[in-house]
Order: structure tokens, then sequence, then C-alpha cells
């Protein structure tokens, strides 16, 4: 999500094709009804002023289902009209297309272009390969051909996902209970409250996935305050809670080799859940 | 004298600095007295009765005025009085006509404990020049501090400190920056201008990168005009930059984003990103932040601070060639112009800001 937002910003060492064409985010995971008036949620809605258009986005990582690709094939137009941010709203034509991390395989292709037919967008390590055509000649023209990205996404935008690496949830969640003590003198805390700070998009999450988050928050702060952090960090007696216990600027220094660690893998003290 | 009003404030700072151009007083040792002192300084949500510190005794006075404010300080045989005007009450002006070093000391320690409240503005080089401008120039000073590498014998400039004088001072300033082996070591740290509303009364002030204005002459008028040009100038920047700053907003569609990154981009190539960040990152001096980094490549790391100046979280992804800088929305956007000005004067004094959204600012 961070790679296709960027494209809409101007971040340096970052192509801002998006950006370029007029296009900024207007939302992220909108909710709004298809032809047959069922809900479809996207992750992005992209829209442009200089070319009238609507880009809807959905990110895929592994599992494409069926009833989904079904879902969209009957978005019209009608159902963004009132969605978009654009200037003249009737007058706007629209496209749709799948990003994802990796290539997938010919069976998922297939099926993707039997129920859909929306172009792919794959994000290498260094690049953006698209398969299938874009309706709209503006777009088509600039993912014709690959594009070279370099090696240097933006990642903030969209902090960190349930399922990044520990390393990056890691680093959110220290960074989270450190501003926290600091700003709002809670010394206090679990791993909702830190949660509900530190993601801006906590409140949009379902039961079910914030109980995925704060599964593997708790492991992280779990095992680190038995080890690593067991100096600065306290667990309240039969809750799933904890109590910052010593200076801030050390449990920073702290923090901050921790994630070092992680992120070399240099061992791996979190069990996966 | 008691002062118990902006009247009898501006009568009682006119005659300290009266005397500073009486050329008699000039051998007098302590002639530092003479010279009008005013620190701008940052307050986030802060009241003025809460500027003290543990290391020095002090007390504070209202004065009639509700928003000009009398604090004593003492600390050993050193003695001062600050007046600090709270009219504005994120921007706060503290005048003084105490001895410099002893008033300093105060105001940094103060301004610079965790979680503060307290900042300085943090006035870049453009900033300076700016301020400089429709004004007779008189001097400037160059500073720079390698605060990030080691030097070893391939370090152009290690450090530099210059101090040059008259009117062309500036013209020297632009033919310095020609030599390749000092031009990203040419940060000004302070600029001194001449200001007058006719030919008899004049001020001519020291203006401070960390926002301090030392002023002799016979004007307090003239000196009260040049602190109040810098601090619009720094206000209008503050602005815009919390305005563009990152926010989310959630309504009955989905999720809003507004705002932007800043981008610092540097003249100077970072050539070890970790150990860049890990000087960043020490909590101490300027820069004020304390966090993690997570090196994404060999040339690539994304930082997760925080601001010991309020608590809030700035994150940043650092290059060989940038810095790219998120602010949320409701943090203190002077954040960005301390890392910026630090950057100018410890690192690549060419570096540049860029905002996402209207782009270059400095």
């Amino acid at each position: 999500m961070n790679k296709l937002i960027g494209l809409a910003k101007n971040a340096p060492g970052w192509p801002s094709v998006l950006k370029e064409l007029g296009y900024s985010v207007d939302y992220i995971e909108p909710s709004f009804r298809n032809g047959d008036g069922k809900k479809v949620n996207p992750d992005i809605l992209f829209s442009s002023n200089k070319l009238r258009h609507c880009l809807i986005v959905e990110c895929k990582s592994h599992t494409i289902e069926e009833e989904q690709l079904i879902r969209y094939s009957t978005i019209t137009k009608e159902g963004l009209t009132d969605k978009t941010k654009l200037k003249e709203p009737k007058m706007l034509t629209f496209d749709g297309c799948l990003a994802m991390n990796e290539d997938l395989n010919n069976l998922q292709k297939k099926l993707i272009n039997e129920k859909l037919g929306w172009p792919l967008l794959f994000f290498s390590n260094n690049s953006i390969s698209k398969e299938n055509t874009f309706k709209n000649t503006h777009l088509e023209k600039i993912f014709k051909k690959p594009i070279l990205t370099g090696n240097n996404p933006p990642t903030h935008y969209f902090p960190f996902s349930e399922k990044d690496d520990h390393a990056i949830i890691a680093m959110s969640i220290f960074q989270q209970i450190i501003s926290t003590v600091i700003k709002d003198r809670i010394v206090e805390f679990d791993s909702e409250l830190i949660l509900s700070k530190s993601h801006p998009f906590w409140d949009s999450f379902d039961a079910s996935k914030k109980g995925e988050y704060k599964v593997k928050v708790d492991v992280i702060i779990g095992e680190f305050q038995k080890k690593d952090l067991s100096e600065y960090l306290e667990k309240i007696k039969g809750h799933n809670t904890w109590r910052i216990t010593k200076p801030l600027d050390k449990l920073a220094k702290e923090c901050n080799r921790i994630v070092d660690d992680l992120s070399q893998q240099t061992r791996l003290p979190v069990a996966k859940k | 004298m008691s002062i118990n009003n902006r009247k009898e404030l501006f009568e009682s700072l006119q005659d300290g600095i009266s005397h500073s151009v009486d050329k008699t007083k000039t051998n007098d040792p302590d002639f530092d007295k003479y010279y009008l002192k005013t620190y701008i300084v940052e307050s986030n949500d802060k009241k003025p009765q809460e500027m003290s510190n543990n290391d020095y005794d002090s007390s504070f006075r209202q004065t009639d005025d509700k928003n000009l404010h009398v604090l004593k300080l003492s600390k050993g045989k050193k003695r001062a009085v600050i007046y600090i005007d709270s009219i504005n009450d994120r921007f706060w002006k503290l005048h003084t006509l105490g001895e410099s070093l002893f008033v300093d000391g105060f105001v940094k320690k103060t301004v610079g404990k965790i979680n503060s409240h307290l900042d300085h503005p943090w006035l870049n080089t453009k900033m300076l020049e700016k301020a400089g401008k429709g004004e007779k120039i008189r001097g400037f000073t160059l500073k720079h501090e390698n605060e990030f590498f080691e030097e070893d014998e391939n370090t152009p400039v290690e450090n530099l400190s210059m101090r040059l004088w008259g009117s062309s001072a500036l013209n020297i300033l632009g033919t310095l920056k020609e030599s390749d082996e000092i031009t990203n070591s040419l940060s000004l740290s302070a600029i001194g201008v001449k200001h007058s509303f006719d030919k008899k009364e004049f001020i001519i002030d020291d203006i401070s990168y960390f926002g301090k204005l030392t002023g002799h002459g016979n004007s307090v008028d003239s000196h009260l005009f040049l602190v109040d040009k810098v601090l619009k100038e720094y206000e209008e920047k503050i602005k815009l930059i919390e305005e563009n700053a990152l926010s989310y907003k959630k309504d009955k569609i989905g999720i809003q984003v507004s705002g932007d990154l800043f981008t610092i981009l540097l003249d100077k190539k970072i050539e070890s990103i970790s150990d860049f960040i890990d000087k960043l990152l020490l909590a101490k001096k300027s820069f004020r932040l304390v966090g993690m980094k997570l090196l994404i490549n060999k040339g690539y790391a994304k930082v997760n601070a925080i601001d010991l100046h309020t608590g809030h979280k700035l994150n940043l992804e650092i290059s060989a060639d940038w810095i790219r800088v998120y602010l949320e929305k409701g943090s203190c956007g002077n954040v960005v112009l301390r890392l910026f000005t630090n950057i100018q004067h410890h690192y690549d004094s060419q570096a540049e800001l860029e905002s996402g959204e209207f782009g270059k600012i400095f």
C-alpha cells in the first residue's frame, strides 16, 4: 500500500507517476456499492481531476478470492460518483487494478482474467510491471513499459501490517510506548492502547484483524519484557498490561538495539504465531 | 524599578540600552548589561510561570498586564531579571539586560529538558539572510560543528568558526561558497544588522540561529521591530509546515489522507547511513530525538523517532542523498525546522527543505 500511495506523492527516490497525471488519494479502504447493490471495499481510491478519472486499487498478497473478483466486476461509475473528490464526478471514467509484490501463478491469473480482466501491477524490488490493459490511455502509456523504482519505497503512510516482520512492528510499538509515556504521561499500557495510538487505520479494522494485531504485539512486548526489557518494563500481575520502570532514554537505546538485532535476524527470540 | 506594564518595561529597557552607545562605558567590564537581549521561545501549551529550572532560584510575578511577567533568577552570585512577553501564546519573547552567559545557560537548560514543551526557533541560513533583507548588514558569523563523523585526513573541514564585519560581509560569503572544500560547512549562525527609523535612533542587533537577538544602540523600538520581523517569518513557516502535516480522517466512505512528507535534500552524501542515524538519535544537543532505526538495504533506512521536546512521534526515511520527514498532524512543526537547521549546522550547510505538496521551502 505504501508503494502505491507513494506513486501519487512527491517522494524523492520513488516515482511519482500517478501524481504527474494529477492523481491524489481520495480514500484508503473506501466502501461503496457495486451495480448489484453489494458492498465493495478496495484498498485505495485515487482520482485525477486532470483526467476526470478514478483508479481503484486492490492490493493482494497471496490469495485471490473468486467471490471478491465477481463483486469488483460489477463496479459502476454511478457507485463512485458520490465517493470521489473529483470536481465533476458525473463526467468520470474509471479503471480498476490489482497490485501485488509477487507474480501470480497461471491459474490465479486465468481466474482474474476470466472474472475481472483488470490490469495487474507487480511491484518487484526495483520495478513495477503490468499485465493486461488500462482503459485510460494515459495510465496505459505510463505503465506500458516497466517503471524502474529503485529500492527506496516510502514506508510510513501505512506504518505496519499484522503480517509484517517483527522488526517493523516492534519499532512502531516501542516508538509509541515511549511517545505515550512522554506525551500523555501514561506509564501503564496494554497492546490495544498502544495499537490504537500507533496505527492510524486502527478504527477501521474489524474485530478479527484487531485480534491478529493484538496477538502479535502481545507476543513482542511479552517476550522482550521477559528478556532485554526486563529492567525497563514490568508486567502487571494477572493482566496483559505493562508498566515502565526506568528512564526513557535508556529504554529507547535498548529498543533500538532490539530492532537492530531483529532486522539482522541474528536471533529470533519471538516465536511466530 | 518595579515593572508593572509594557510602558514601564519599554522605558526601563530604553534607559538600559541607551548606555550602550556611550563610549565612556565601553571600558566597563560588565558592558554586556547595556545590551538588550531578547530570546524567542516556542511554547506548546506551557504557561510562562512554568518557565523554571531546579538549578536556579527564581521568583515569578505577573504584572498588571496579564501577558507580561517578571522572572527573577539567581544562582550563586549571578542574578538576572527576565521579562516574559506572552501576548503571542505560542511564541514568547524573553527580554533581559542580564548577563548573556548566565541567561543563555538558563534558557538553554530550561528549554532543553525532556518534555519541556518549550523550544527555540531554529533559524536556518535562508531565514537569517531574509532577516537581513532591507537592513544594513553589519556582519555575520559562520559556525560549523561536525557532529556526525570522526574526522580523518580526508575531511575537508572539521569545524569552522568565522566572524566577518562590514557591509560587504555577505558578498564574501558568496565567494566562500564557491570553494568546494568548504561549501558544505558554511551555515550562518548569526547575522548582524542595523535598523533605524531615523538618523538618530538605531539598533545594531546580532540575530542568532536559535532565536536570540542581542542589540546595542539607542532604540528599543528598532530592536522590537527586528524581533517581530524574525518571528513573523518563522511563524509563517511553522504554520505552513503544520498545515501540511500528514493526517488521517475516517468518515462513512473510508479513510482520507491529507498532507504529505517533507524532504531534506542533501548536497553532501551520507556515506554510512547507520552511523549517521546513530548520531542523530543520541538525544543530546540540538536534535532532541531518540528512536529506532531499521536498515532496509545498505543505502536506505527507516527511523521511528520521538521528539523529546513534546513526546510526539517523528518518522524518517534516510538515504545517502535525502531525508524524508513524516510529521503527524498535531505534532509541533518546530521539529522539522530543528532537524533541518541543525543538519545545516552540523552536517551539510547546503541542505534544502522541500514539501511534497508545495515544493521548495528553503
